[in-house]
């Protein structure tokens, strides 16, 4: 075969699968499935801004209808260990323990815990003692190194 | 044998960043003690003029600020002489026995609240018992305590309360020779041996200087 019909023949077979080609491009996307529905709408939901506002608790719902009616205006509380926001209507009226993290109490309420005065120190400078003579007898007790390459050489002789 | 020389030459380093570590927070503890002596003595040596200027002034006083000394502590059953420092952070802890902020100052109306770590000022707290006495001193007060009780709480207990009188609570981690957490606070509580008309005078067992210039120890 002359290199003059094989180059007409891949040209016949070149055309029609371009052809094809701008024809497949063509094609119209089938609609997207159900699930990816749900995933876009689940990530839109969660890249939306979130509620920064508080959640508002009423404790006393009566001494507070009262101070709503004419008496003085009720103290908000902010409990900082659960983001709640409060309202009550006296503060001082009733023992409230002033609840605070692990590093325990902070400020003086009545009722509240006697501070955290645990300190980690102590622990710590054990186990860095501990750590350190250990350490220090595996360096010392250790198999040495034996003198070698002296044997050898003199049987070499 | 390679696993061994590891093993040991780790351990001595973790061993020694520990013991670095804490021995660091402990000399930072007893430097903020020294300054707070030496600055306790310039606040006493100027108590008396500031105490003045604020009733001319009609200024009330203003909470100190955390970690400003604001008493000096003595016990004498267990040598203890430390200046008592604002609040009850860990960091002011660390620098001597703390003030619990929001309660009164030793010798005010009220309950006054002192804490310090089992491990270094109130190490021998335990020691105490009813009827020994303790001595406080603030810029415009000097007051002999006697305590009245004793008693050891957990630590979720509500064991801070109001008082209507001159109270000194004296509160600290327990058991106190333990490492780690504490389970238990002891509470001792104390209240004035004398009439406040009387702790105007120096306090003739007690060795508080009636010179604002000593340094204490």
């Amino acid at each position: 075969m002359q290199i003059r019909n094989v180059l007409a023949l891949a040209a016949m077979m070149a055309v029609p699968a371009f052809t094809a080609g701008a024809q497949f491009t063509t094609v119209v996307a089938p609609p997207p499935a159900q699930k990816q529905a749900v995933a876009v709408a689940a990530a839109a939901a969660k890249a939306a801004p979130s509620d920064t506002g508080h959640r508002a608790t009423l404790r006393e719902m009566s001494a507070w209808v009262d101070s709503v009616a004419g008496a003085p205006a009720p103290t908000v509380v902010a409990d900082s260990a659960t983001g709640d926001v409060a309202l009550a209507s006296d503060t001082t009226s009733a023992p409230v323990a002033a609840r605070g993290d692990d590093a325990g109490t902070t400020k003086f309420a009545d009722g509240a815990r006697a501070p955290n005065t645990a300190s980690p120190l102590p622990l710590i400078l054990v186990a860095g003692l501990g750590a350190l003579l250990v350490g220090a007898w595996l360096l010392v007790t250790g198999p040495r190194p034996e003198p070698a390459a002296v044997e050898p050489r003199r049987r070499a002789r | 044998m390679r696993g061994r020389l590891a093993a040991g030459i780790a351990l001595v380093v973790a061993g020694s960043a520990l013991v670095a570590w804490a021995g660091n927070a402990y000399a930072r503890g007893w430097l903020a003690q020294e300054r707070a002596r030496g600055e306790w003595a310039q606040e006493l040596a100027h108590a008396e003029v500031a105490k003045g200027r604020a009733i001319a002034l009609g200024t009330p006083a203003s909470a100190p600020a955390e970690g400003a000394p604001v008493a000096r502590l003595l016990i004498p059953k267990i040598a203890l002489d430390d200046i008592v420092l604002e609040g009850v952070t860990p960091s002011a802890l660390n620098g001597g026995p703390g003030h619990l902020p929001g309660s009164s100052l030793p010798g005010a109306e009220g309950n006054a609240v002192i804490s310090a770590h089992r491990d270094r000022h109130f190490r021998r707290l335990g020691e105490l018992a009813i009827g020994d006495t303790i001595s406080t001193q603030t810029l415009g007060d000097r007051v002999t305590w006697r305590v009245v009780s004793r008693r050891v709480v957990n630590r979720e207990a509500p064991a801070i309360r109001k008082e209507s009188g001159r109270v000194l609570t004296l509160t600290t981690c327990w058991p106190i020779g333990y490492l780690g957490g504490a389970p238990d606070r002891l509470i001792l509580r104390a209240v004035p041996v004398e009439p406040r008309a009387a702790t105007a005078a120096p306090s003739n067992h007690l060795a508080i200087a009636p010179d604002a210039n000593e340094s204490p120890r």
